[in-house]
Parts: structure tokens; sequence; C-alpha cells
């Protein structure tokens, strides 16, 4: 009787887990899961073909360089299962434990409490190995066969490179799934129900930040990997967990490849075989630590995860109603607002923006991903920026000046996507009647809270940055020309959005043809700026092209004001095209 | 059609022959729909009867497949904003943003219908107060229970001061006080002009406070008089017998006790 109870309730966990908590509850499930599958399946095929071809292209492919050049490409296919499970994990973080909704409905019902936390713990792993396993199949059958199709290899050792990568990666991707189970079972118990309820989102938003990073950031630290194996001072780096399951993998397998018997080769390709071969050999004695490391620490992350999940789902409790948030700093905020904001409608925009994208769990989200794409992307800022201007005389370099644009810029994107989603698409209704026939008060609110959010924001937070890294003046100026390219591409993105921000349908946009365009746009523009700021600095001349931006921006608004005085029709409840449509097919 | 006919234009809320068709199928066939301001119309209908379709096209949320809807001679179509300033709507579903405390919530909607701050955070204060939630005013109302869903919503709907009131379901979830105050509210807002339709499954409620009562069977109007005037017609002593006979196709005796038996159907 338990057992099938705890089989129902596996099922329905997991189908809520990927129906409502990762797919909207208004998307079609099936649409959205085959193209979740297809776009991993195709992402995997992509990087195992793409990576591959330093091996089919190559004439003269020799064991130990083989062996010492699939360590990046280990370490790439672990850290990714790595970090896109914990980052999937991450957006279903309100999904990871027994809640409110499952406490009221199975509260009452003849079912044990730790049938339910079994089935849920069940669907959650289930739901992980699904995930691991669609990211994970296509490159660990077709890497590994890519790898050695030129190599003297027996029968047996292909399928045997194929089990160990698909087994590393699985046991990668386990890590990444149970660390964040445990570190949020971990703040669950140490801050108590009612506290962890406060500070959930925040932590969420901050771990996703933190992940989609380190994701985003994969290709720079691959590249960068042959330090940490070559060179004994950077070994520190092999702290690093998706280290310890490469060495777990090449203690299982490296040697299959590594000592594969040596056949004639060119002197020079010999001599090359031959350091490698010392590199390897050198790398191969922390491969009995990492192993090890890996083994501990996954024992350890995982029963911490299940004990925590336990210890914390052992009674069906309902959340405490949560408590009066109505600071004196939130009043002091709403009063200031009030004052530099006359118009209703304008201040009703206002602070439902604000309210929306700090707790609306899908539009932090967006949020959270675009400062993830930003700060990713300055990183890249500084390293390509300070490269080409090493010799400069003057310390300013346009890497570092284009951290505040690019950041900026991915924020606004964020943002601008961020308005076209419903804050509650049910409760539309409540904006449709009350609506006074006027979008421009509406849009003009939601600008203000997202020029103080995604503009303001930042360049206050990086003031100090500059001001250290430069003077308080130069920082003051990089301030002001921030705040003044901020509000034109504010004023830019919004030019062609006519809708009511929060409150319409979300129609899907075609990324096909956006997406490469947006990103062309964004690294053109935000580094030119970063250039043109650079000269104005050098030049003395940055309060002008403060000066100048403020009247694009003023010119841009007079244009996007009689542009808007004809209203022009549009649907709250407008539906996307049917799947045919879009494929085509009709 | 039982009951009284009514003559169009006027004052107030004037629906002639509505119709509604979902892939051609008509859920709602040939409804007129009139309330005059002072008036409180009962819409009575059983689950499915197109009750709810009504009330969302005469609120404009929904279009008719054919028909008109005027307010105050007015076609709402022609201006729909200037009808939704003197509506005030509460739905069915008590759909709210989950996210925003109670105040929140009705300093959005009071804001987004223009009202002075001032003016708004006294009525805002004043109806948490009436209703007897400001205790919970700044509490995220996904904590809410059904029934203080509701009186956000009936506040919300009230914050305007609207000349036409369309109640869904009012009250659905308020507790025996809460109703009592309603129909009072309702009588109350009544006397002062207001026109209001109250779509409701409560016989007592409609039968106490509606001065006519309307009944859709399957799309269509089967009775439009005074609950006095039909229960004369009909020569029944209840609202509740006309209704059973006007819509009620089974015995609901004989249907209850099959489900009884159902329920106690043992393997």
């Amino acid at each position: 009787m338990a057992a099938e109870a705890r089989r129902l309730l596996t099922g329905h966990f997991l189908r809520r887990l990927v129906d409502d908590d990762l797919i909207s509850p208004n998307a079609d499930r099936h649409e959205s899961l085959a193209m979740i599958c297809g776009c991993l399946a195709s992402l995997g095929l992509f990087v195992s073909v793409l990576i591959s071809t330093k091996y089919l292209f190559n004439p003269y492919q020799t064991p130990s360089a083989t062996a010492l050049s699939a360590l990046f490409d280990h370490f790439l296919f672990v850290s990714a299962s790595m970090t896109a499970t914990a980052l999937v994990t991450l957006l279903a973080w309100d999904g990871l434990a027994v809640d409110a909704r499952d406490a009221s409905v199975l509260g009452a019902m003849p079912i044990r409490t730790r049938t339910i936390v079994g089935a849920k713990f069940g669907a959650l792993v289930r739901f992980a190995a699904m995930f691991a396993g669609a990211l994970n199949l296509v490159p660990s059958v077709i890497a590994p066969a890519l790898m050695v199709s030129k190599l003297p290899i027996r029968a047996w050792q292909l399928p045997a490179l194929i089990l160990a990568q698909a087994v590393t990666v699985t046991l990668a991707a386990a890590f990444g799934f149970f660390a964040v189970l445990a570190i949020r079972g971990l703040l669950h118990a140490g801050l108590g129900r009612a506290l962890f309820a406060r500070v959930s989102a925040a932590v969420q938003a901050v771990l996703l930040v933190a992940v989609a990073c380190a994701f985003l950031l994969l290709p720079v630290v691959v590249s960068r990997m042959n330090r940490v194996w070559l060179e004994p001072q950077s070994r520190a780096a092999l702290m690093a967990p998706p280290l310890w399951f490469v060495g777990l993998q090449e203690m299982a397998i490296g040697h299959i490849i590594a000592d594969l018997p040596q056949r004639k080769m060119p002197p020079r390709i010999r001599e090359a075989e031959e350091r490698a071969t010392r590199l390897y050999s050198g790398a191969r004695t922390l491969f009995p630590g990492l192993a090890l490391t890996a083994v501990v620490k996954l024992t350890a992350v995982t029963l911490s995860a299940i004990l925590l999940f336990a210890w914390n789902n052992r009674r069906m409790v309902p959340p405490p109603p949560a408590t009066a948030t109505a600071g004196w700093i939130r009043r002091g905020f709403g009063v200031t607002a009030r004052l530099v904001i006359r118009q209703p409608e304008t201040q009703a925009s206002f602070f439902f923006t604000l309210q929306t994208l700090l707790r609306s769990a899908t539009h932090r989200l967006a949020i959270a991903a675009s400062l993830a794409f930003g700060l990713t992307a300055s990183v890249f800022a500084v390293a390509v920026g300070s490269a080409t201007r090493a010799g400069d005389s003057v310390p300013v370099t346009a890497g570092v000046l284009a951290v505040q644009p690019v950041l900026i810029a991915a924020l606004l994107i964020g943002f601008r996507h961020a308005v076209r989603v419903p804050a509650e698409l049910a409760a539309n209704w409540a904006v449709q009647v009350a609506w006074a026939g006027d979008t421009r008060p509406h849009i003009a609110g939601a600008k203000a809270a997202g020029a103080l959010l995604f503009i303001a924001g930042p360049v206050l937070a990086l003031l100090p940055f500059y001001a250290v890294m430069f003077n308080l003046g130069d920082a003051i100026a990089i301030a002001l020309c921030g705040l003044a390219a901020g509000a034109v591409a504010l004023e830019t993105t919004f030019m062609s959005y006519r809708k009511m921000p929060f409150a319409c349908g979300y129609l899907p946009a075609n990324l096909k043809t956006i997406l490469p365009i947006a990103f062309a746009a964004f690294v053109f523009f935000t580094y030119q700026f970063a250039h043109i700021e650079l000269a104005a600095l050098r030049s003395g001349s940055a309060p002008t092209l403060a000066a100048v931006l403020a009247g694009i921006f003023l010119t841009l608004r007079a244009i996007d004001a009689v542009r808007r005085r004809t209203p022009r029709p549009f649907e709250f409840d407008e539906l996307p095209e049917p799947p045919t449509q879009r494929l085509g097919l009709s | 059609m039982i009951g009284a006919s009514r003559n169009g234009g006027g004052r107030g809320l004037d629906a002639r022959g509505l119709i509604k068709r979902y892939s051609s199928v008509a859920v709602v066939r040939d409804v007129d729909v009139v309330v005059r301001p002072g008036e409180v119309v009962g819409y009575l209908g059983p689950n499915g009867s197109g009750k709810t379709t009504t009330v969302r096209m005469l609120t404009g949320l929904t279009e008719p497949s054919d028909g008109t809807v005027l307010h105050d001679g007015r076609n709402i179509y022609s201006d729909l904003v200037a009808f939704r300033r003197r509506l005030g709507y509460v739905p069915e579903e008590a759909h709210v943003y989950p996210f925003l405390s109670g105040r929140e919530y009705l300093e959005l909607v009071g804001r987004l219908r223009e009202l002075p701050v001032a003016l708004l955070e006294k009525k805002i204060m004043s109806l948490l107060e009436l209703f007897g939630i400001l205790s919970a005013a700044d509490q995220p109302i996904s904590g809410y229970s059904k029934g203080m869903k509701q009186k956000i919503l009936i506040s919300a709907a009230l914050l305007h001061d609207p000349d036409l009131l369309i109640l869904d379901e009012p009250e659905s979830g308020l507790d025996v006080t809460a109703v009592l105050v309603l129909r009072s509210l309702i009588t109350e807002l009544a006397r002062r002009g207001k026109a209001i339709l109250y779509s409701s499954h409560i016989m007592e409620s409609v039968e106490r406070v509606c001065s006519r009562v309307m009944v859709l069977h399957r799309g269509v109007v089967v009775a439009d008089d005074s609950s006095a005037n039909l229960r004369a017609l009909m020569s029944h002593d209840s609202l509740e017998a006309v209704f059973a006979e006007l819509v009620v196709q089974d015995n609901p005796d004989r249907t209850a006790s099959d489900i009884a038996d159902v329920a106690a159907m043992r393997a």
C-alpha cells in the first residue's frame, strides 16, 4: 500500500516539478520537454564534434598527447554536467522540499509523512537523473568514440571509455544536484522555517548568478587548465570539484590511451610526444588523491543532503504566515518615490515593477540570468581589454571601462524581457479592468523602476571600484557617463514596446533571428562605448560625453513621446501562434 | 421565458441579444440583461449554464459573438476604458497577484484608477479595517485564506466608487458575518443609486438582496422577474423551489440517494 502510494506520489511530484515549477503551467509540456531535450542533445553533439576536430584532423595522433589533451575535454564535460545540473536544481529551488501545497493537500490523506517525503525525494532524484541523462548521453558516446577513432585500441576499450565518461559525468551531475540540495537543507535547518522563508529567494538568486557565471566562464577556465596540471604552484586549483571527478575518470581509464604502444613518427612529433608523456606522467601522480577526494566528498555531500532533507521535512507543517514587512525604510522609499513620480498610474507601474521583479520567481530568474551573463561578459571584457591595452601609459583600460556598460546592457536586456512576462497571468484581469486606456504612464513607471534598479544600481555599485582603480574624479565622470548611456539604452530598448508591462500574455520572440543580432549589437556598442569613454577620459572631456549622451536621451524621449501620441491597439490576452504555424506546417 | 419583458435604452446596464460561441457552439444564446441604477439583479444558474461567460461579456473582458452591451445608452465597446472607469467587478475566481500584500494590491488598483494618494490611503485603511483584515494588510496575499482574498477583491471593486457593480459569486469563501455584511452592503449601495448585477448560486442571498432575478439555463434566460412575482407565477413559496422547477431536471433526492449508494459500495 505504502509502495503504491509512494509510486503514485513520485509520479505526481515529478510531473509537478517539470510542469509547474520549471515549465510555465500554461505551456505545452510535451512541446517544451521535446525542445529542451532536443537543445541538450544537439548542444552535446555540437560540442563533442567541435572538440574532437583536434583529433580527427591530426595526421599524427599520438597516445600521450591525446591523453594529455583528453584531460581538458574531460574537465569540460565534467564541469558542464556539474554546473548545468546545479543550475537546473537551483531553478526548481522552491520545489526542492515538501511545501505548503503538499502540506495542505496531502496532509489530510491517510499517508505516512515518510512516504510523502520519500516520494518527493525520489521525484527530485529522478528529475536530476533525467536532466543529467539528456545532457550527457550524446557526448558520453560520441566524444570518446571520435577521440580514439584513429588510435589502435582494442575492441573492449571503447565501451570502457564510454562507460567511464558516462559514469563520471553522472557522478559530477549528482554532486552538483546534492550540493544544491545540501546547501538548501543546511540553510533551512540552520535558520529555521520562518527565517529561511524570508531569505530563500535571495539565496536562490545569489547561487543562480554564481553558478551561471561559472557555467558561462567554462570555456575560459578550460583554456587555462594546463597550468593546474603542469605548474605545481597552480595546484591550489585542485580544490575545484570538477577536477576531483576528472581524477576519478583518469584513474579508471587514463591508462588505456596513455599506455598505448608508440608508433613510428617524425622526430618533431616524437619530441612533442615525449614531452607529453612526461607531463602526463607528472599529472598521473595526482589522480589517486583526486579520485579519493571525489568519492569521499560525493558521499559526504549526498549523505548530508539526504539527512538534511529528512530532518527538514520530518513534519508536514504548513509555512508560518509571513510577518508584516512594511518597515520604515520601505515606507520612506515609498514616500520619496511618490514625491518624485506624481502621476498615480506611473506610481502604480513603478511600484508594481519593483515588486514583480523582486518577488516573482520567474522575473527574478530572468534578472539573475542577465546579471550572470553581464558578470561573465565583464570578466571577458576585463581580460580582453586589459590584454590589448597593456602597453598604455594611462592606467585606464577599455576592458575595465567596458564593465559598466556591459553590466548595464545585460541587465537592461533581462529587464526588457521581464516586462513582457505577465506577473501572474490569471490576475491580468485586475489591470485590464482598471486600465484607463493609455499605456504611456505605465511604461514610464516601468522604465523609472528599471532605471533605478539596472542603471543607477550598477553605477553606484561600481563607483567605489572605479574610485579605487583610478581616482574619485574619474570615477564620478565614469558614473555620469554610465547613467547617461544607460538612459539612452533604456529609452532605445523600449522604443518599440507598446503593451502593458507585466500585464499581457507572453508571446515568445523569434530568438533565431533576434539573438545573433542582439549579441552582435551588445558586443559592438558596449566595447565601442568603452573606447569612446576611454578617449574622453584621456582628453578630459568625459563630462562633455555625459552631456552629449544626456542630449541624445532627451531627443529619444521626445521622439518616443511623439510616436506614442497615437495609441496602437493591443490584446491583453494575445495567444502565441499554434506550434504548427510556428513550424510553417499550416 | 417566464416574467416581464423590459424596455431598452435609458440609464444603467442594458445588454441585448448576447450570444457567445466557442468553436461554433453557443454557450450563451440571446441573453438580455438590464440593470437600472438602484436595482440589484440576481443572476442565477446551475454550473456551466453560462453565468460567468455572460458576466465577462458585460465587463468587456470577453467580446460577445453577437449582441450589444450599452451602459447609460452607450455601447461599452465604443469606449471600453470610459465604461470600466465606472465599473466595479468581483470575479468568480480570486485571482490576484500573490506576491503583493493586501495593502499593496489595493494601492496598485487605486493608482491604476487614478485615485489621489491621500484619499486612496484613507480608503484602503478604512476598507481593510471594516473587513477585519487590517492586521494582515502587509502580509503577502499568497498566505491569505480564500475569504481574505475575497474581501480584498470586494474592497478593490469599491475603491473608486463605481456606478455599476458586477459581482460574480462574491460570497465565495466568506464567513457568516462577512456574508451578512456583504448583503447589507449591497442593499446600501443600491439605495445610493448603484446598479448591481449579483451572480450567485446561493438562493437565500439572491432572495434577500435582489429586486429582480434572472435565471439562466443552458445558455438561455428562462426567467426574469422579481422574486415575489416568480414565486406567485409558479405557485411556489420559495425561490429555491422556483429554481428547481426551472432548471433541475433530475430528482435531487434520488440523485443524492444514488450518490450515497455509490459511496457505500464495497469490493
